[in-house]
């Protein structure tokens, strides 16, 4: 009985004991551990940080920075504000753009192995801002323009941006050679521009210039054909036939009449009236009359900061368009003119053009549109953006809205970007 | 009898370790709940510190326009279109004056709902990049004055290494510290100022932090808010933008052409306003002591207020004293401007000085009012305490 005793106290001291050691375990842990709480508190600095950046002024810098290829001025910007925003001692990385094609990527310091040091640290998070203005990531976009007198140099000078290339020549064989590919065999306009082609065309130029833009093929990374952008001169320069009209010969059978099909232009394809004409001055409305935009959710004149486009009317023609009713459902008119009315109607200002079919054979790299993007503003544009009574900032919303056009016409259009703050705390 | 002794022992063992026991788990018992009540404790008060960082910086308070009648406040914000709305400001750091802050106010019991009492400190950060070079071929050296501190950096390149010195000076106190490395950070503080120098390899980037806004109640009288010796302390930090002055009218670009032509500047100072802000002129003139400027408040004739390059920054309402010859106006005048400047600019036509009417928060640093037009990355941090 006494070692019974014995025992059977020693099994309740050690039983005491391991309960005294659970209890101490116990009483040592963490009873409300927060999981979640740093996170949220980094989560707030990033968000915070965009926001500021956003309220400051400086996303906006940071995206014309990069419009402008200035990336070395985008990413000192962000970094320098950042710094200033965020807690001491957070490390961040800020992105523009998709991962695998980021524009922008920008560090604390100069860090190169900010994956390790992200995937090692304690606290981590991220925002993530969508851009509010397109960034455009164009970087390849090849512009082949016509320019024939110093007016439209001047206005081709305005448009062109950082990062594109273009060919600019007034002389008709030069521009056929650009468009048959026989001058340089590695450049190859996406897109053609003709702000205010003065010159009478050859029928072999319009040809060419119908050829490149009635099929567009890619295939395996090489081009035929594009799209174009022009103004109104371009198609009253060139207008001819008179013995189609004469006759009453369909004039669509003829270049300038399929150039017209390929801006969406001629009321009926069995008329033989090119439906265009051209009208200045009083009589027409008052001074300065102004372009309204009037459908603003297309890639043209989506999010510009202003609806109205003056325009000094009553100095330079303005040009009268039918649009052609075979071609409706794939014409869009983004602007109208507050000046004129025809049967209730406002004369379109700016008519875009969507490519007719578009087939793609992803597997084999291939791609065939048939008439390809085009856009049309039926204005004198160069000669009226030269003009030293334009105001500037008029002069700039013209600017503004052929290289929208130009980018769209290429398919090398801007698109929203995200934008994407990283932050941690070193040292886990 | 053996039986009963052994009994006696073992129950006598296990009694004590029962009590043992007993005693212990109690023990364990209150440990627990004395944990569990600092860390409720503890997360209640960081909760109130980042609700009402949440609240001030994401929305512009109850009703939304409280700051023209402070009396009908309900809950505190200080938000406008995403950043730090001055007048909101202002008028919280009056009402937390010393004179002002009384508990029985329904405004006052607003601003203290959201702090959970009155143990709360409330501060306004900026920091800048006040330099940025590259390592290669560095030997630079800046001094400068910022916020009245002398600021002195020098950063030199020895080769593998970078060198920073930074020295910090203001009323008798000094800083001064130095750092050699190829990448490394270091920090000099003199209160309110905070100066970082980090070198990444690449280049070296020196950032100064401060503390434009220091409000608690009483902060008028002085001294500190308290929180120093407190036990539990909790600070939420959210960044901002923000302004450190309202821009109230401004000339660009005044020149003395054929005769100094004065120049009238009109602008309005709202009811109240006077008790609010600081009233400044800042000039931005093309060179260091050109042109001249005399400056008049509200009057044309007679020996300028202010006459420039003399007097570089002109406090016209100050600490709600006048400045000025004649004193500015918040006489009511239908909303349309109630003072005016006269300016004369006197020098070559090459010469230009740009204008600017500035009000800042009342009892502000004055070298707030330079930066009075720019947008200003910073930060509001709310510390509360028990």
């Amino acid at each position: 009985m006494r070692e019974k005793g014995f025992l059977f106290s020693l099994d309740a001291c050690l039983a005491v004991l391991v309960m005294m050691i659970a209890l101490a375990g116990v009483a040592r842990l963490e009873p409300w551990g927060r999981p979640g709480h740093g996170y949220l508190k980094l989560e707030r600095s990033a968000q915070d940080a965009l926001n500021a950046l956003d309220g400051m002024g400086v996303t906006r810098y940071v995206i014309d920075c990069l419009n402008n290829k200035q990336v070395a001025e985008a990413g000192r910007a962000a970094r320098e504000n950042l710094i200033s925003l965020l807690p001491p001692g957070v490390s961040f990385r800020y992105t523009v753009g998709a991962e695998d094609n980021l524009l922008l990527e920008v560090y604390r310091d100069n860090s190169e192995n900010w994956r390790g040091r992200w995937e090692n640290a304690g606290e981590r998070a991220l925002a993530l801002h969508l851009t509010c203005e397109f960034i455009r990531t164009v970087e390849n976009l090849d512009v082949l323009i016509w320019a024939d007198d110093e007016q439209d140099r001047w206005f081709a000078s305005q448009v062109i941006k950082p990062g594109w290339t273009y060919r600019m020549t007034g002389e008709e064989n030069t521009f056929v050679a650009y468009l048959e590919n026989r001058v340089e065999p590695d450049w190859y306009p996406d897109v053609v521009f003709l702000p205010d082609v003065s010159v009478y065309w050859s029928d072999n130029t319009l040809s060419t210039l119908v050829d490149y833009l009635t099929w567009k093929l890619v295939v395996g990374g090489r081009e035929i054909g594009g799209g174009a952008v022009a103004g109104g001169e371009t198609l009253w320069s060139n207008r001819r036939d008179p013995w189609r009209r004469l006759f009453g010969i369909p004039i669509w059978l003829s270049p300038y009449g399929q150039l017209l099909l390929m801006f969406g232009i001629s009321p009926n394809p069995f008329s033989s009236d090119p439906g265009i004409d051209r009208v200045r001055g009083p009589g027409y409305g008052p001074y300065g009359e102004r372009m309204e935009l009037v459908d603003l959710t297309h890639y043209v004149t989506t999010g510009l900061p202003f609806t109205e486009v003056p325009y000094q009317g009553d100095t330079y023609y303005q040009y009268v368009y039918e649009t052609s009713w075979v071609l409706e459902p794939w014409l869009r008119t983004l602007g109208r003119w507050e000046n004129y009315e025809n049967g209730g109607i406002t004369w379109p200002g700016l008519l875009v053009r969507e490519a007719l079919a578009n087939l793609g054979l992803p597997w084999f790299g291939i791609t065939l549109r048939f008439m390809e993007r085009t856009a049309l503003f039926n204005v004198r544009m160069a000669q009226s953006s030269y003009d030293q009574g334009f105001d500037g900032l008029e002069r700039e919303r013209w600017v503004e809205l052929v290289r929208r056009s130009i980018e769209w016409a290429s398919r090398q259009k801007a698109e929203l970007q995200p934008i994407v703050l990283y932050v941690w705390r070193e040292g886990g | 009898m053996s039986r009963g002794q052994v009994l006696t022992l073992d129950m006598f063992l296990a009694l004590s370790l029962t009590a043992l026991l007993l005693g212990y788990s109690g023990l364990a018992m209150e440990m627990v709940h004395a944990r569990a009540r600092e860390e409720v404790s503890r997360y209640s008060l960081e909760r109130v510190a980042s609700d009402a960082a949440e609240a001030l910086v994401k929305a512009g308070g109850v009703p939304e326009n409280w700051e023209d009648r402070p009396s009908s406040l309900q809950v505190l914000g200080l938000s406008r279109n995403s950043g730090l709305d001055l007048r909101k400001l202002a008028v919280l750091r009056d009402l937390c004056r010393s004179e002002n802050w009384d508990p029985s106010r329904e405004e006052v019991q607003a601003v203290m709902r959201l702090f959970g009492g009155q143990n709360f400190e409330l501060r306004i950060l900026t920091k800048n990049l006040l330099v940025r070079k590259d390592v290669k071929g560095l030997n630079y050296t800046l001094q400068t004055t910022i916020w009245g501190m002398e600021v002195y950096v020098r950063l030199e390149n020895l080769g593998t290494t970078v060198r920073a010195n930074v020295k910090l000076k203001s009323g008798g106190m000094e800083r001064n510290e130095t750092k050699q490395g190829r990448t490394f950070s270091m920090v000099v503080s003199l209160p309110p100022l905070t100066v970082e120098v980090v070198a990444d390899g690449k280049t070296v980037g020196v950032w100064y932090e401060g503390v434009i806004w220091d409000i608690w109640p009483g902060w008028n009288l002085g001294g500190s808010p308290g929180w120093e010796n407190s036990p539990e302390v909790a600070v939420a930090r959210r960044s901002l933008y923000l302004t450190s002055g309202e821009v109230r009218n401004v000339v660009e670009n005044r020149r003395h052409y054929g005769r100094p032509d004065p120049y009238t500047l009109p602008f309005l100072v709202k009811p109240g306003e006077l008790g609010l802000f600081d009233w400044y002129v800042v000039l931005s003139p093309s060179s260091p002591n050109k042109p001249v400027t005399d400056v008049w408040v509200n009057r044309s004739g007679g020996n300028p207020d202010y006459h420039f390059p003399w007097d570089t920054l002109l406090p016209m309402w100050y600490h709600g004293q006048k400045g000025s010859q004649n004193p500015l106006t918040e006489a009511d005048n239908g909303g349309n401007p109630n003072n005016y400047l006269t300016l004369k600019v006197t020098g070559s036509k090459w010469e230009y000085v740009d204008v600017l009417v500035v009000a800042v928060p009342r009892c502000s640093n004055p070298e707030l009012a330079y930066q009075a037009d720019l947008l200003l990355p910073g930060a509001l941090e709310v510390r509360v305490w028990r």
